[in-house]
């Protein structure tokens, strides 16, 4: 994939839908979180945001028709959009993901939902909580998934891990993965950052879109080092088995080590379905069926 | 509705069962106070559905085209309720209530170690259904009710004039619903209900093995099933179906002239459950439309959850899913030779076959990708040889005989195209597909090419006005279906020239049949399936296959058919007389995988009996006259290869009688040798005067299977 100069539009687009009702809710420790709600239905589909380089738009092609059917609510998660950033001079705990979700719930009245994650940042939370709260969690659609641990990196992550703090005086590829870039030249890094994640031919709009996103948070937000609880992978596996909801994967990434990985790790005992896809139109069918 | 047509059917027709897509994996019975029960169970697996009987005027069989799919994706189990097919006969209305019934099914569910299952209910079924969802409702899953007849609605008003046991002084319509009157003329009343159950055009076949079905009982058992169900309850219909808790479905077509829609209404609303409403449908829309109330029961018990791939659109490679008919080996060798071409159109295409024996040992020969779906699909050929007898097969209505198992193979090819995506769909003479395409339009998902080398289903004249009445039906229906959906087949071929299309009627009132095709066909030419050059040089292939010089050969074979045993006896009882008429005359009889050599007789000097010849094309190129059967591909193949030949039509097969015949007198080639008027001494004969002639046969052309290619390839 050609990386292009993306252009940020002047203006939000105008929505296939509205929310019929958006607002704040407050997490433990008193950053304002904005979420906004879809339809009146009974199911609720919380859709998490990968934040904070992305925020609650980046599921634009799902609202509309998941909201037609069922309730669903989309919010910003903290440091993009119109949330509160946290201060950039501490740690990022992972447990902030979990505790966000769970304030969003509570203040939309979310007593009970199907969660939808993407990678990282929406799967592994969304699986913390069906452990930990399964009154409050109907199902998890994982597109892309990922559990810390359980699978390795690509090798091209790992070595570019590896230099992550390093000054490199003309990083290439994936070595743009590195704090010194980032904080110099954002626009530079997530314009190669999407393009990889968007391997498919003709994303130009996805691309464009995703790098706009990330434009609306604080680069400080997206270099504030991230710890994960627990940190060892048998305890990450034993959260997985207590896992009982149905689960809905999608994700046709190699190594699919991480969708075998998250399989072995929550158990047989559990709905498990994986669906190969790109295609925002797949996914929102694929998420419909998990809601039925 | 053409009912006196229909009424030689039940009194003449073939009262043999035919051919099942899937026979039972157990049967037995279950004995109830005395009762004997007979039930069957098919297949296997968690999710379990329990096909309860209806009014005793049918048995079981009338599920006759959901068990094979559902069987596929679970256990069904099936049982004749009291009065009907296997199950006995109590005497008098307590015998047959509707609590004998459910008690009946609970009993079948026990004997069957069925634990719970969806039951699924057609008209007055719904009334033990509804005892057994109440009384066990662990015991049941889901249930369907199809049609119900239930009174919580008002039912139709003409049907409420007459008492059913006292004799009435009229039997005109309704009037026919009556017991003194079912003693005196029950077919009659068969003919009259069943066209009343019926309303959808085109039904002949329903009608008919509804009718058949019905006749297996008496009027006596009947009369008192009929008022078995009038056996009062303590409760109330309405409060049992509030006491029922599993998932409903209700079906119900609109234009039902037994029970009206506003019944089925009114039971989706006493149990909480759903209604379809099939519009344009009568009473039995199980039968009349299986494919859609197949995957609306399918739909409704819901499918375990499976994984799936999807590909991106744009990360697809082409793909076509070629189907091609089972019957007769002249299929398999032109679609493989069309695939050949159309790969070298469209190299990047990947062709998946779904299709069964024998087609498969050609395709596999080929080193063709069968579709591993294809493993279950119900057997055509085999059907279709327990049709004929001797040198007979009325095939139209060995076709009308197979109606299950099209149905069966048809939600084969439904499943597969459900869950992998093709870009074209390649049909030759892949009849389920084409006629249940027009029926279920929606379904249509790639682009579609139909094949075929004949148009139309022509009477034969012993077939009588009930041949001619069905013939034209069936037609009609085609007809009427290609004209309302004309984008269902992107293209129509016709492998032949346009010359070769008969000029019949579709039947009275109906287009003439070459008119008609010109206009919705494009014609490809005929399509041999091999390589004129491989057998162009004669000599060198007689030489190769160890005849001598000047010796004169004449094979005689029927294909790897078991049909034709017959013909074979009658060529070796020709030998004789034939040898001294032309001395020195080899015969080599080729038996085929299906026959035994050993049957035909023992053999005599240069006369060879063989079980199979490899390359039997190349013999048939070098001889020097061939005896055959009437179909198409052996003897457009000797037709190519300018062999003389004398062919056989099978009697009462229409297509090889008029279709072939017509075909062949415009290529002026091979003698056609009427059966029933060719003993041994006339075969003798007609050798002595056929052997060695020199032919003056119209060219076959040899461009045919890459004019085909072509005309498909535009699509991809």
């Amino acid at each position: 994939m050609t990386t292009f100069e993306t252009a940020a539009p002047s203006r939000e687009e105008l929505r296939a839908r509205e929310p019929d009702n958006h607002g704040y809710a407050t997490s433990p420790d008193g950053l304002k979180l904005y979420c906004e709600v879809y339809g009146t239905a009974t199911t609720t589909l919380v859709l998490l945001p990968p934040n904070p380089i992305s925020h609650s738009r980046i599921w634009k092609a799902q609202v509309h028709y998941l909201a037609r059917q069922h309730r669903v609510v989309t919010y910003d998660g903290r440091g993009n959009g119109r949330s509160d950033s946290p201060d950039p001079a501490g740690f990022w705990p992972g447990e902030w993901y979990v505790s966000d979700c769970l304030a969003v719930m509570d203040g939309t009245g979310t007593d009970v939902a199907v969660l939808a994650g993407i990678c990282g940042d929406g799967v592994w939370p969304s699986v913390q909580l069906a452990a930990t709260h399964p009154e409050r969690v109907r199902g998890i659609v994982a597109l892309a998934p990922g559990v810390p641990m359980l699978a390795p990196h690509h090798p091209w992550k790992a070595a570019a891990l590896q230099t992550i703090d390093e000054r490199l005086a003309d990083p290439q590829g994936w070595e743009k993965l590195n704090h010194h870039y980032i904080r110099e030249n954002y626009r530079g890094f997530l314009e190669f950052f999407f393009a990889e994640m968007f391997p498919e031919p003709h994303s130009t709009k996805q691309i464009e879109d995703a790098v706009a996103y990330a434009l609306d948070g604080p680069v400080e937000a997206v270099l504030m080092e991230q710890t994960i609880t627990p940190d060892t992978r048998e305890e990450i596996e034993e959260v997985c088995r207590r896992v009982s909801c149905p689960v809905l994967e999608f994700d046709d990434s190699p190594p699919e080590a991480i969708a075998e990985a998250i399989a072995s790790g929550i158990g047989r005992e559990v709905d498990y379905r994986t669906v190969a896809t790109g295609g925002a139109a797949r996914a929102a069918a694929g998420i419909a069926e998990v809601l039925r | 509705m053409t009912v006196t047509t229909l009424e030689s059917t039940a009194r003449l027709g073939d009262r043999r069962e035919q051919t099942r897509a899937r026979y039972p994996d157990a049967e037995g019975y279950v004995e109830r106070d005395g009762v004997r029960i007979f039930w069957e169970r098919y297949g296997d697996g968690e999710q379990a559905v329990l096909l309860l009987p209806t009014w005793s005027v049918v048995p079981s069989r009338f599920w006759k085209f959901q068990i094979p799919y559902l069987a596929r994706h679970g256990r069904v189990v099936t049982f004749d309720g009291r009065g009907t097919g296997r199950s006995d006969r109590p005497v008098g209305a307590e015998a047959n209530s509707t609590d004998e019934f459910a008690a009946d099914a609970l009993a079948v569910m026990n004997a069957t170690g069925t634990e719970r299952a969806t039951l699924v209910t057609l008209s007055c079924g719904a009334l033990w259904g509804t005892i057994l969802a109440a009384d066990h409702p662990e015991r049941v899953d889901r249930i369907v009710h199809i049609a119900p007849a239930v009174r919580l609605a008002p039912g139709f008003p003409e049907r409420e004039v007459y008492a059913f046991d006292e004799p009435l002084d009229t039997d005109e319509g309704w009037a026919k619903y009556n017991s003194f009157y079912w003693k005196r003329d029950y077919l009659d009343f068969l003919e009259f209900f069943f066209a009343e159950c019926f309303t959808e055009p085109h039904s002949t076949k329903p009608i008919e093995d509804a009718i058949a079905w019905a006749l297996e009982t008496t009027p006596d058992t009947l009369a008192d099933t009929t008022r078995g169900i009038g056996v009062p309850r303590d409760e109330d219909f309405r409060a049992m179906c509030a006491r029922v808790r599993c998932p409903t479905l209700v079906i119900h077509g609109d234009h039902d002239q037994i029970r009206p829609l506003r019944q089925g209404e009114a039971l989706a609303e006493a149990t909480g459950g759903t209604l379809v409403t099939v519009a344009g449908a009568g009473h039995i829309p199980n039968a009349r439309d299986p494919v859609k109330l197949n995957r609306l029961i399918r739909d409704f018990i819901g499918r375990p959850p499976a994984a799936q791939r999807w590909t991106r659109a744009g990360s697809r490679r082409r793909r076509a899913l070629y189907i091609s008919s089972p019957i007769g080996l002249g299929h398999a060798r032109r679609d493989v030779a069309i695939a050949g071409e159309l790969r070298r159109l469209r190299p990047d295409i990947e062709i998946d076959w779904l299709a069964q024996h024998p087609v498969t040992t050609v395709l596999e020969a080929h080193g063709e990708r069968i579709h591993p779906a294809s493993a279950e699909l119900a057997g055509e050929s085999p059907h279709i040889e327990s049709e004929a007898r001797d040198h007979e097969l009325n095939v139209f209505e060995a076709f009308r005989r197979m109606d299950e198992i099209l149905v069966a193979n048809f939600m084969v090819f439904h499943d597969l195209v459900r869950d992998e995506q093709y870009d074209i769909w390649i049909g030759d003479e892949a009849w389920e597909l084409d006629y249940f395409l027009h029926e279920n339009p929606e379904l249509k998902s790639a682009a579609y090419v139909w094949l075929s080398d004949f148009v139309g289903w022509l009477p034969m004249d012993d077939g009588g006005e009930r041949e001619a009445f069905l013939t034209r039906d069936y037609n009609a229906d085609m007809i009427e279906q290609i004209a309302r959906y004309p984008r269902v087949r992107d293209r129509s071929l016709f492998v032949g020239d346009p010359e070769d299309v008969v000029g019949a009627r579709f039947g009275p009132g109906l287009p003439s049949i070459r008119e008609w095709t010109e206009q919705h066909f494009s014609f490809t030419g005929y399509i041999t399936g091999f390589d004129p050059a491989t057998v162009a040089d004669r000599e060198a292939l007689r030489a190769d296959l160890g005849y001598a010089a000047g010796e004169r050969v004449c094979i005689a074979t029927v294909g790897g058919s078991g049909v034709g045993v017959e013909l074979l006896r009658r060529v070796i009882a020709s030998y004789p007389e034939a040898k001294r008429l032309v001395p020195g005359l080899r015969m080599i009889v080729v038996a085929g995988p299906r026959i035994d050599p050993e049957a035909l007789g023992a053999a005599a000097d240069g006369l060879e009996v063989r079980p199979f010849v490899p390359d039997l094309y190349r013999h048939l190129a070098a001889c020097d006259l061939a005896i055959v059967q009437g179909g198409l591909a052996t003897t457009m193949e000797l037709t190519a290869n300018r062999r003389p030949f004398l062919f056989f039509p099978l009697e009462r097969h229409f297509e090889q009688n008029l279709h072939v015949r017509h075909r062949l007198e415009r290529y002026g080639a091979g003698r056609p040798m009427a059966w029933r008027d060719s003993p041994p001494s006339a075969i003798a004969t007609a050798i002595a005067q056929e052997i060695g002639r020199d032919v003056d046969y119209r060219p076959v052309c040899t461009d045919g299977a890459a004019r085909a290619a072509k005309l498909i390839a535009e699509l991809l």
